[in-house]
């Protein structure tokens, strides 16, 4: 576990994608497996905090996902204003879900951050049952210097290492540095997952 | 042909605009009318606090009333009143004792407090015979027959009309009582607000406070009630029960019957009844439907529906909620509408009252199954999508308000304009609409305009980074979810923002499974379902109070913008990349 006084560096990580394409069930299937011994298993409603090990410093990630309000047009610039990398999610049994994710790329390099970091994920794979290259996306990605990675959210394949690469290749200077011990401090504002087994301890204060 | 057809146009044209100009005046003629009524109440108001202090002292001397009144002397068989006698009794009583406690202190006060006391007084005995004198004045229905009227009286003995006089008499002390213990609760619940407001930094204060609020409420709720059945029983002994217009009844008690000819019904379910009669016996029971069994009943356990006189009393009760007067400028012209031009306070109100009526619509079931996200289920949640499709467009029409200007000054004026705007939302607790234009400022089109923005005011510019740190995204909204708790532990009308609680829904679906091993539903997932359902909807019972005006309801029900891409092209043109200060002046 972290040491409750360490200062960490904390970067702001966006998923974005078309609806249903499988965003949640990313980051769900991240926060249920336990890959790290650094993992947190509450989830603030809306996003997750995960540390990992970069050159023995932690370095702690803050993932937001836009869950439930795709249709929000006009409240997307808000969630990646001060973000440092972005993944865009598409599905690959749907085309059309591959079209957003281009408008997605083209509107984060032009009016977000330059130095945003952006990574294409191909999600679903297990839906294609005759392996298919994925040469057009690869071109695509190489075009516009994309990061591309292959995850199903179902079988849990490659999605650990998606995240844990990721964080690797982000900047290190960027990010502002916290107390981790500030953090959840209410209950109410936070879900705690458990597949239906709760530990039941009750601290006791004073 | 083409020259009439140009006169007729004219014509029309200017009858048109003379009649609107017409209606126009017509209708801030009754507005001010309004007005002045509504100040009118207001310095009424102030007088009731006068009237709770004098009650205590009244409250005593009734008392000593009903003990002389044991022998209380018969009424006439002509029917002059039991309760004009009383009236006259008191007044010379209370001014009796007034009399007698001056002659005794006479020598030590001023005569100028004497007669304000005995004002004072005297105005407090109108306002509490208000309740008597409005069932004593109320107008029997024309069809009621005066034969009936006659046999009745003969019938009833002596003993049972004097039974009746001490049971009204004995109510109306009950209802003293009952307004006494309700004021009492109201400054329990304000005291435990003002602790949960203290408190509410730590986790186990703010929980036992608004447990002790819920209690208090419901115990207030459990008055309220108490005083709607002594209000029916003053009717029903005054007139019968025929005196009253209706035909269904609500059942307040759960009740099953054995036999056959009775009914057996649950709480508050509506009963048509068929025949009503008088008295209190068992033979006297009501005859009722419900369910397509007829049978009797026992009225106690009902309450009737429509009743004009307690409808009519209640509803002078609780208007005490005073509507503020709309801020309008007296010349405006309506067809071509500038919104800049009026305030920006009333501009909220008007779109607070509309957007309520979208968010009253929300039902229980949309926001099962992330029905608002799929396209196969989006008729399931029509309302949901109404309300995010209203908020798009709400933000990208202050773009356009603010990109329509061309000259600087003109934009900064706008960003000001809007800024204020959603301060006064903020204090209304309209979230969603603040959320739109919060985003609307922070969009991109708009937040590339630096030099715009560099105009500013300093204290617009800190307002501004107030707004962004309560509606920040970080640690889940927390600043937002906390202005949320204290709207409703003030007991204030809010609009919750759906987006939020929207995530909260999905994830909640997708990381809980619905069904347990054994096959049942998990309950666990229900109740935290249906907790973070009701925390969206739990301000949909708490109406505004504004008054709404027809030719801004008419405007805001569609907002006329542009879409993100022209309006990107738009703030292109109004400021290029790498303009100078010096160029745009």
């Amino acid at each position: 576990m972290t040491s409750k006084f360490l200062t960490e560096v904390q970067q702001k990580v966006v998923v974005l994608g078309d609806f249903s394409v499988g965003k949640s069930s990313l980051i769900l299937r991240v926060s249920k497996n336990e890959f790290l011994e650094e993992q947190e298993s509450t989830i603030g409603a809306a996003f997750i905090n995960f540390s990992v090990n970069v050159d023995n410093k932690p370095n702690q990630i803050q993932i937001w996902d836009t869950a439930g309000q795709e249709k929000f047009r006009s409240l997307t610039p808000i969630y990646y204003r001060g973000a440092i990398g972005a993944i865009v999610v598409y599905d690959v049994s749907r085309e059309y879900s591959f079209q957003t994710a281009k408008e997605w790329v083209e509107e984060l390099k032009e009016k977000a951050n330059p130095k945003l970091i952006i990574a294409l994920c191909a999600n679903k794979i297990d839906l294609l049952e005759e392996k298919k290259k994925l040469l057009k996306e690869k071109e695509y990605a190489d075009e516009n210097g994309l990061l591309i990675y292959e995850t199903s959210a179902k079988t849990g394949k490659g999605v650990t290492e998606m995240f844990v690469d990721f964080s690797k290749n982000l900047p290190k200077d960027q990010g502002r540095e916290i107390f981790n011990d500030d953090f959840f401090e209410e209950e109410f504002f936070n879900i705690e997952l458990h597949n239906g087994e709760k530990k039941t301890e009750k601290t006791i204060c004073c | 042909m083409n020259e009439k057809n140009f006169l007729s146009n004219l014509l029309t044209e200017n009858t048109l605009s003379t009649l609107l100009e017409d209606t126009t005046k017509e209708r801030f003629l009754e507005e001010e009318k309004r007005f002045e009524i509504l100040q009118q109440i207001e310095g009424e108001e102030e007088e009731e606090e006068e009237e709770i202090r004098l009650r205590t002292e009244k409250r005593k001397q009734r008392v000593l009333l009903h003990q002389q009144n044991f022998n209380l002397p018969k009424t006439d068989q002509k029917g002059t009143h039991f309760k004009d006698k009383l009236r006259k009794e008191e007044n010379s009583f209370t001014e009796n004792n007034n009399n007698t406690n001056n002659n005794n202190n006479s020598n030590n006060k001023k005569n100028e407090k004497k007669e304000n006391e005995k004002e004072s007084k005297k105005l407090s005995n109108e306002g509490f015979l208000q309740l008597l004198g409005k069932i004593t004045e109320y107008k029997l229905p024309e069809n009621y027959q005066t034969k009936e009227k006659e046999e009745r009286t003969t019938k009833k003995s002596k003993e049972q009309l004097e039974m009746d006089k001490m049971c009204v008499f004995e109510i109306n002390l009950a209802l003293e009582l009952t307004e006494e213990l309700l004021i009492k609760e109201e400054k329990i619940e304000k005291g435990l607000q003002n602790m949960a407001t203290l408190y509410k930094n730590k986790k186990k204060n703010q929980k036992m406070a608004s447990d002790y609020i819920m209690q208090a409420s419901v115990s207030s709720n459990q008055i309220k009630l108490f005083k709607k059945q002594l209000l029916r029983n003053l009717v029903w002994i005054k007139f019968g029960s025929e005196a009253i217009d209706s035909k269904y009844a609500i059942a307040i008690d759960s009740v099953n019957e054995t036999k056959d000819s009775y009914i057996s019904f649950n709480e508050n379910d509506l009963i048509n009844v068929f025949e009503r009669k008088k008295g209190r016996l068992k033979k006297n029971d009501w005859i009722g439907q419900i369910n397509g069994k007829t049978g009797k009943f026992n009225p106690r356990h009902v309450h009737l529906i429509k009743s004009k006189i307690i409808d009519e009393i209640f509803d002078k009760q609780n208007k005490k909620i005073k509507s503020p007067v709309p801020k309008i400028p007296k010349k405006i012209n309506w067809k071509y509408l500038n919104i800049l031009e009026i305030d920006c306070e009333e501009v909220a109100r008007q779109i607070t009252i509309r957007e309520f009526e979208v968010y009253e619509k929300l039902n229980f079931t949309e926001f099962l199954q992330q029905s608002w996200n799929k396209k196969k289920l989006f008729t399931r949640a029509p309302n949901i999508r109404y309300m995010i499709s209203r908020f798009n467009e709400l933000s990208f029409w202050c773009c356009t308000m603010i990109l329509g200007a061309e000259k600087l000054v003109q934009r900064a004026m706008a960003v000001e304009y809007f800024i204020q705007f959603a301060l006064h939302l903020r204090k209304f607790n309209n979230f969603n609409c603040l959320m739109a234009v919060v985003s609307a400022l922070k969009s991109n089109p708009l937040q590339r305009l630096k030099h715009t923005f560099g105009d500013i005011s300093l204290e617009s510019e800190e307002h501004l980074k107030d707004l962004d740190e309560l509606l920040n995204s970080e640690n889940a909204f927390k600043n937002y979810r906390r202005a949320l708790l204290e709207a409703y532990m003030e007991g204030k009308s809010a609009i919750p923002f759906i987006g939020i609680h929207l995530t909260d829904l999905t994830f909640l679906d997708d990381t809980s499974d619905t069904f347990e091993k054994n096959g049942d539903y998990s309950r666990k997932k229900m109740e935290t379902m249906s907790k973070a359902i009701m925390s969206i909807l739990k301000y949909q019972t708490r109406n505004y109070n504004f008054v709404p005006i027809l030719e801004l309801q008419k405007y805001f029900k569609d907002y006329p913008a542009l879409e993100s891409e022209a309006l990107y092209e738009l703030s292109l043109k109004r400021e290029p990349r790498g303009v100078e200060y010096k160029n745009l002046i």
